[in-house]
């Protein structure tokens, strides 16, 4: 005890007296060292402990705001889904409004929001009935044109019956030439032109239109397009000419329908279903 | 009892999907059905008298999601049943694959029935077929279905009677 502390007296005064000369004796300096050694020693494996700890708090706050970012991410994602598909069915609302301006006719809008449980059949569900004013054999419109008509109406929904049904039979006409013809429905392969002479003038690339002779649909509404032309066999008296309809059919999801029958009064149409 | 309840419900609801969803499974002129297939599920269990007219009620509530003549859907499915009753009636053990191919030679009567009631008779080949064929392979799934249903809806049964006699 006695020892320690004469050591300690002795390096007090040593340290005391060579202080401000700033000579370090070889025991201070060796004192020094072993400590600074050891706090170097100390200092790299604990400072990389701690930055790996930091690293750790960072990647957890990393974690959670990647959690964060990645819902927003998805949130952002069916917003701008939403935004795109109200511009989409905006542009087609734009293109049936244009068609509306040019009708004289009152017309509807309706959606369509089911098809045929038959897979061969081109009919599909519209959610409008007979109390939004709808009755068989109205004309339906989308944005290419004649896209078909109503077959049957309950309260709330109607049937429409797609000009490429096989069912269905349009009265038409070219309009280059004023030929007529029957607009007949062909499935997946679209229509056909039928009961047009061999001696008929019919090119790729004409209109058909509606030529109002069987008092469904008011003349002059766009069916579509030929697309081929042949002329059959000797023993038949018709041309083969193929239609390819200008509405899109089998994407449609919006259609307008023409609140009014090719004959322009209900009295008529009395008298016809008479 | 409870194989005329799954028939009949089962059999709207897949009308109504069918209806609504169906041009998503569509290629072609073909779709997946799984009435078909419910129809002969159900043919293989329940006998004459109460089947044939549950046949016939089902076929009623698909001609609502059609626009075919509403007569053709009850005839197409009570001439299937009936097909079915009789092969069984002649057979003493049938096989899972040949009660799959029962499945696709049902689905061919069935459309070559409804195809002649909407007048589109020429579609049977290649349509028809193909439609059928693809009711046989689909058939496995939908029976799986099915069974599991029924399972359900027995379990279901058991335990109500269980309560009620305690």
């Amino acid at each position: 005890m006695v020892c320690l502390l004469l050591f300690l007296s002795v390096l007090g005064v040593v340290t005391v007296r060579f202080s401000g000369s700033n000579i370090a004796l070889p025991a201070v300096m060796m004192l020094k060292d072993t400590g600074d050694r050891l706090q170097q020693f100390l200092f790299v494996p604990l400072s990389r402990i701690k930055t790996l700890w930091e690293s750790y708090c960072d990647l957890r706050e990393t974690k959670e705001e990647n959690e964060v970012l990645k819902a927003r991410l998805a949130q952002l994602q069916s917003e701008i889904t939403s935004y795109r598909e109200a511009l989409i069915e905006n542009r087609r609302l734009r293109q049936l409004l244009d068609i509306k301006r040019h009708q004289n006719d009152k017309t509807l809008l309706a959606h369509i929001v089911g098809c045929d449980i038959a897979p061969w059949r081109a009919v599909v569900t519209i959610d409008r009935g007979k109390k939004d004013g709808l009755l068989p054999d109205m004309p339906v419109l989308s944005q290419g044109g004649v896209i078909g008509r109503v077959i049957e109406t309950s309260l709330s929904y109607s049937k429409v019956m797609l000009i490429t049904d096989y069912q269905s039979r349009i009265a038409a006409l070219v309009q280059r030439n004023r030929a007529r013809g029957l607009l007949v429905g062909q499935g997946r392969k679209g229509c056909s032109l039928e009961y047009v002479e061999k001696g008929v003038d019919v090119e790729i690339g004409d209109t058909i239109i509606t030529s109002g002779m069987d008092a469904v649909f008011p003349k002059g509404l766009l069916l579509g397009e030929v697309v081929s032309v042949k002329a059959s066999d000797q023993s038949n008296l018709f041309q083969e000419i193929k239609v390819r309809p200008f509405s899109d059919v089998g994407k449609a999801e919006e259609v307008l329908i023409l609140l009014s029958t090719g004959l322009s009064t209900s009295d008529e149409k009395d008298s016809l279903s008479r | 009892m409870i194989e005329t309840f799954c028939l009949i419900i089962l059999g709207y609801l897949i009308a109504v999907f069918q209806s609504s969803a169906g041009v998503f499974f569509q290629v072609g002129l073909i779709r997946l059905d799984a009435i078909p297939a419910l129809i002969c599920w159900y043919s293989l269990r329940q006998p004459l008298p109460l089947g044939m007219v549950a046949v016939a009620v089902l076929g009623l509530f698909v001609s609502v999601f059609s626009t075919i003549p509403m007569y053709v859907f009850p005839l197409s499915y009570v001439l299937g049943f009936l097909t079915i009753r009789y092969i069984i009636s002649n057979v003493l053990e049938l096989y899972p694959w040949q009660i799959y191919l029962l499945v696709g030679f049902l689905s061919l009567e069935i459309i070559v029935v409804q195809l002649a009631g909407s007048g589109n008779t020429e579609l049977v080949w290649p349509w028809g077929l193909f439609q059928s064929g693809l009711n046989a392979i689909s058939a496995p799934v939908f029976f799986f279905f099915f069974n599991k249903i029924e399972a359900i809806l027995k379990k279901m049964k058991r335990k109500k009677r269980d309560i009620t006699n305690e």
